[in-house]
C-alpha cells in the first residue's frame, strides 16, 4: 500500500485479508476469530446483531484498537495499525456511527480536520477552502465551504464526515452505520454518493457496516456476517436477498424460552389504581404519527433500529422530550409530560439504558435504589426516616437476590448485579408504569435470563414498556411488541407472530 | 437499538467482567482510610506541636472561644458552599452576596432609620434573590456557573462600592442591632448559637431530607437524576439560593459583631471556604461533602491561624500555608473518592 492511485491488484482477487482474529475486553470475548476478505471494487454488507463484535472487528481494521492474534494482510504484506492516524496514512479510513463533527466551526474545517493543510507552517485558508471543496464536490454537497456547520441538516452532516474521509484518500472505506437516523431517500443518497466515489477517485473496496438489511441487501455485492465473536458466513452476488440476511443474522433459533415463575414483588394494586397509558398521533425529531396502547399487567416492547423513533418514543413516554405533535393519554386524558420528574408523579418510572445515564457509581447501592422512591418515601416536609428507607431498599434487592451490604458503593457491584439493584430502583418506585430501555445492557448470557425472568415479574399490577435492540430480549420478554421503522409503526406482533424472525423482518 | 454495545461496553470499563475490574476492595478501603486520618491525624499533630511551643496560651478556654467566634462566619459560608458542591456546582459569588448584604443592612439602619428586623429582613431577602438569579442564570440560561458566579460576583462587588460609597460606616448603628450578635448566652456570644443552630439545620437538609437526597443525586450524575425523575433544574436553584441566604446571615452576623461595615472586605473569605469544604470532604467516611466535615475544615485551618499567629509568624505565612493546604485538600478528597468507587 504505497500510494493511493497505484495499480488496482489483479481484479477479484483480495486485496486486504483478516484471518483469525480475537479480541477480549477483561473477561468478555469480543471476536473469536473472525475472518472478512475484501476485493477490490467490492461494497461489502457487514451485518451482525448487536454485541456480535462488529464495531470491534471494525475498530480492528480502522486502527483504533488492536487486536490480540490473527493478522491483516493488505496485498499479501502484513499491515499493524497502531492508532486511526495510521490508518489514514495506509489508506484505510473509518466513518463513524456517531457523528463526529465539530458544531462551532466552518464546513470546510470540519472536512479538513486532523489533517489541516499548511503552507511554509502556517494554516493556509485558501488551500483549506480549495481542498474542503473538492472533497465536497465529490460527494455531492453543493454547499458554500464557509458555511458553519451547525446549520446543515442531519443528511449534510453525514456527507460532511463523507467529504472528510474523502479528504483523507482512502482506498478502504468503512462506514459505521452511516444511515442511521436518516429517512430512506437521504438514506439513498448516501449510498449513491459513496457508489460514485468508488467510480471517481482512488476509493476501490467499502466495507458497509448497517442494521438495515434492506439498504444491505440492495447496495451490497458482498456481505459477511458476524455472530457471537465469528463469522458465519460470506454471500455474494445474487445470493444476497433480504429474506437470506434476516436468517444469516439470526442464526439457529434457540430453544423455545422458559416460563418465569418469579412472583416475589408483584404489585398487589387495587384494579382503580392502576393507569392506563397510550400514545396518540406522535409527530417529533423522527417519529411520523405513531398511535400505541400499551396495556396493563403485561409487557410491551417496541423495537426499532437506531435512529428509527423508537429511542423517541421512550423519551416522549417519560417526559425527557416533547413531542411537536400527538400526545400521551394515561386513562384516557391527554397529559403534557414535563420533565421525567412529573412523570414519575403520574406513575411513570423510568430507566434508561447505558448505566453511565441511570447510575450513580460512587454513591451507595442504598441511594442508587431508592432515588426514583424518595418523593413516597419522605413526608410531606421532606424529612427521612432512616430506617424507612432501609427497610424500603431492602425487600425489593433480596427479591432480585442482590446479596451486597446496601452501604458498599454501588461501582463494587459486578454488572449483571448494578442492572438488577437498577430493576430494584423500579420496584421501590412502586409506579403502575414502568419503562425500561435496554435491560440487560452490558451483562453476561446467565444474569441475561435472570433479569428477564425480573422483569417479567414486574409486570403483574404494572404496565411494562421495554426497548431493546435485540429482537431475542424482545421475544423471550414481552406480550406484544410494537415495531417502529423510520418514525412510523410497521407491526405489532403478538402470541404466535411474534418471532425474532418477524421483528427483524419488520424494523429493517 | 444501538450497533455500539461492544464500544460502550469498553468504555464502562468492561461490566461484563466486573470481577476483574475493581481493585480489590480491602486495598481501596486501606487507602482511603489513610486518605481520611491523614488529616485527622494532621490535626491532632499540629494542636500537639501548638501546644508544646505555646503551653501557656494555646491550650486554653480562651483561644478556643476567640475561635468560635472567628469561626462563625467561615462556618456560615461554607454551610452553603457545601450545597453548592455536593450538587457538582460552583459559587465565587457568595462572598461578594456577604458583602452587598452587609452594606446594606447597615445603610438601611444608619441613613435610613430602618428597625433593626426590617432592616435584617430586608437584606437577608436582597441575598436570596441573588442567589435565585445566580440560579435561573445556571439552570435556565444553561451557562456555566463557573463564570456566572464569576461575572455575578463582579456586579455585586460594583454595587456593594455604590452603595456604600467605599465607606467604613460605624455611626448611629442602633444598640439592638449589635447585640444580636455580641450578647452573651450561656458563656457564648449569642452568634456562636446561631452559627450552632445554622450548622445543624444545614446538616439536616442535606442529609436528612429529600431535597439533600436530590442535591447528592444531581451532583453525582446529573443525568441519572434527571432521568430518575428528579427536577434537576429546582435543585440547583434551591443550592445557590441557601448558598446565599447563609451568606446573608453571615453579613448580618458580622457587621453586628464589629457594630460597623467596612467596604469590600469580604472576599478573603472565598478560597479558605472552598480549602475548609474540601478538607472536610477528604476528612469524611464517605469521601463526599458533608456539613460536619465542613465544619471541621473551617476548625482545622483557624486552628491553623490562631496557632501562627500565637507563634509570631508573619502573615505571608498564613497565606501560602493555606494556599498549599487547599491543594493538597482538593488533591486527597479526589482520592478518596475515585478509591471510594473502584
Amino acid at each position: 500500500m504505497t500510494a493511493s492511485t497505484g495499480p488496482i491488484a489483479t481484479a477479484g482477487a483480495p486485496w486486504l485479508v483478516a484471518r483469525g482474529i480475537t479480541k477480549h475486553y477483561g473477561g468478555v470475548k469480543a471476536l473469536r476469530g473472525a475472518d472478512l476478505e475484501l476485493r477490490p471494487g467490492q461494497f461489502h454488507g457487514l451485518i451482525g446483531p448487536n454485541g456480535a463484535g462488529k464495531s470491534t472487528l471494525v475498530n480492528i481494521l480502522s486502527g483504533a484498537t488492536t487486536p490480540d492474534t490473527g493478522e491483516i494482510t493488505a496485498e499479501g504484506s502484513e499491515l499493524r495499525l497502531h492508532d486511526p492516524a495510521d490508518g489514514i496514512r495506509h489508506h484505510v479510513v473509518l466513518m463513524p456511527q456517531k457523528l463526529a463533527i465539530i458544531p462551532g466551526a466552518t464546513i470546510a474545517d470540519n472536512i479538513t480536520l486532523g489533517r489541516e493543510p499548511s503552507s511554509r507552517g502556517l494554516w493556509s485558508p485558501s488551500e483549506n477552502r480549495r481542498r474542503a471543496a473538492a472533497a465536497m464536490e465529490i460527494v455531492g454537497l453543493g454547499l458554500d465551504p464557509r458555511g458553519q456547520v451547525s446549520e446543515l441538516s442531519a443528511v449534510e452532516k453525514r456527507l460532511v464526515m463523507l467529504a472528510r474521509a474523502i479528504d483523507q484518500r482512502p482506498r478502504l472505506l468503512i462506514l459505521d452505520e452511516p444511515t442511521s437516523g436518516l429517512p430512506p431517500n437521504e438514506a439513498a443518497l448516501v449510498i449513491s454518493a459513496v457508489k460514485g466515489l468508488m467510480r471517481n477517485s482512488a476509493l476501490s473496496t467499502v466495507l458497509f457496516v448497517s442494521h438495515d438489511l434492506s439498504d444491505v441487501a440492495e447496495a451490497s455485492d458482498a456481505v459477511t456476517c458476524v455472530r457471537e465473536g465469528v463469522t458465519v458466513e460470506s454471500l455474494v452476488g445474487d445470493a444476497i436477498t433480504k429474506e437470506r440476511l434476516v436468517e444469516l443474522m439470526l442464526g439457529a433459533q434457540t430453544a423455545g424460552r422458559e416460563t418465569v415463575s418469579v412472583e416475589d414483588f408483584a404489585r398487589e394494586a387495587p384494579a382503580e389504581t392502576q393507569h392506563s397509558i397510550a400514545v396518540e398521533g406522535l409527530h417529533g425529531a423522527l417519529l411520523k404519527g405513531v398511535s400505541a396502547q400499551f396495556s396493563a399487567n403485561s409487557v410491551t416492547g417496541v423495537a426499532g433500529l437506531l435512529g428509527s423513533g423508537g429511542d423517541e418514543l421512550l423519551s416522549v413516554l417519560v417526559g425527557s422530550k416533547a413531542p411537536s405533535a400527538g400526545g400521551v393519554l394515561i386513562d384516557g386524558h391527554v397529559q403534557k409530560l414535563k420533565s421525567p420528574a412529573h412523570a414519575l408523579k403520574l406513575g411513570i418510572c423510568y430507566l434508561g439504558g447505558e448505566r453511565t445515564s441511570t447510575t450513580f457509581p460512587g454513591h451507595p447501592i442504598r441511594e442508587n435504589v431508592s432515588v426514583s422512591a424518595l418523593g413516597k418515601w419522605f413526608g410531606r416536609l421532606g424529612f427521612m426516616s432512616n430506617a424507612r428507607e432501609r427497610e424500603g431498599v431492602t425487600t425489593p434487592l433480596a427479591a432480585l437476590s442482590v446479596e451486597a451490604d446496601p452501604e458498599r458503593h454501588f461501582a463494587t457491584l459486578s454488572g449483571g448485579n448494578q442492572q438488577r439493584a437498577l430493576i430494584a430502583r423500579l420496584i421501590a418506585a412502586d409506579t403502575s408504569v414502568v419503562v425500561i430501555k435496554e435491560p440487560t445492557v452490558g451483562v453476561d448470557v446467565r444474569a441475561r435470563q435472570q433479569l428477564w425472568d425480573a422483569v417479567r415479574a414486574l409486570s403483574t399490577g404494572r404496565t411494562v414498556i421495554v426497548a431493546s435492540g435485540e429482537p431475542e430480549e424482545l421475544v423471550a420478554l414481552c406480550d406484544r411488541v410494537l415495531c417502529i421503522r423510520r418514525g412510523r409503526l410497521v407491526a405489532e406482533l403478538e402470541g404466535s407472530q411474534l418471532s425474532e424472525h418477524a421483528i427483524t423482518a419488520a424494523i429493517s | 437499538m444501538s450497533t455500539n454495545t461492544t464500544t460502550s461496553q469498553n468504555r464502562q470499563g468492561d461490566p461484563g467482567a466486573p470481577e476483574k475490574a475493581p481493585a480489590p476492595p480491602r486495598v481501596a478501603h486501606l487507602a482511603q482510610g489513610l486518605t481520611r486520618w491523614s488529616v485527622l491525624i494532621g490535626y491532632v499533630l499540629m494542636v500537639a506541636i501548638f501546644a508544646i511551643l505555646r503551653p501557656d496560651t494555646f491550650l486554653t478556654i480562651s483561644t478556643a472561644t476567640n475561635l468560635l467566634d472567628q469561626a462563625t462566619i467561615p462556618t456560615l459560608l461554607v454551610c452553603g458552599l457545601t450545597f453548592i458542591l455536593a450538587s457538582g456546582e460552583f459559587d465565587l459569588s457568595f462572598t461578594a452576596v456577604l458583602g452587598l448584604s452587609a452594606g446594606a443592612v447597615i445603610i438601611l439602619m444608619s441613613k435610613h432609620d430602618w428597625p433593626v428586623a426590617l432592616a435584617c429582613m430586608a437584606a437577608l431577602v436582597l441575598a436570596g434573590g441573588l442567589g435565585l438569579i445566580v440560579g435561573l442564570l445556571v439552570t435556565v440560561g444553561r451557562a456555566s456557573s463557573f463564570i456566572v458566579t464569576l461575572a455575578v460576583s463582579s456586579v455585586v462587588v460594583g454595587l456593594e462600592l455604590a452603595l456604600t460609597d467605599n465607606k467604613t460606616i460605624f455611626e448611629n448603628v442602633p444598640i439592638s442591632f449589635t447585640n444580636v450578635a455580641q450578647q452573651e448566652v450561656l458563656g457564648l456570644h449569642q452568634s456562636v448559637w446561631i452559627m450552632v443552630i445554622l450548622v445543624v439545620i444545614s446538616g439536616i437538609i442535606l442529609h436528612a431530607t429529600r431535597l439533600g437526597r436530590h442535591i447528592s443525586a444531581v451532583g453525582g450524575n446529573a443525568t441519572a437524576a434527571f432521568l430518575a425523575g428528579i427536577s434537576v433544574r429546582r435543585v440547583r436553584i434551591s443550592c445557590f439560593v441557601i448558598v446565599a441566604l447563609l451568606a446573608g446571615l453571615a453579613a448580618i452576623l458580622r457587621t453586628s459583631t464589629a457594630g460597623s461595615y467596612f467596604p469590600n472586605s469580604s472576599a478573603g473569605f472565598l478560597l479558605n471556604s472552598y480549602a475548609a469544604v474540601f478538607l472536610g470532604a477528604a476528612a469524611a467516611r464517605s469521601g463526599r461533602f458533608t456539613i460536619l466535615g465542613s465544619v471541621f475544615g473551617v476548625v482545622w485551618l483557624l486552628t491553623l491561624q490562631t496557632g501562627l499567629t500565637q507563634l509570631n509568624q508573619p502573615a505571608w505565612a498564613s497565606t501560602l500555608l493555606q494556599g498549599l493546604i487547599l491543594s493538597i485538600a482538593v488533591l486527597l478528597a479526589a482520592r478518596g473518592r475515585r478509591e471510594g468507587e473502584a
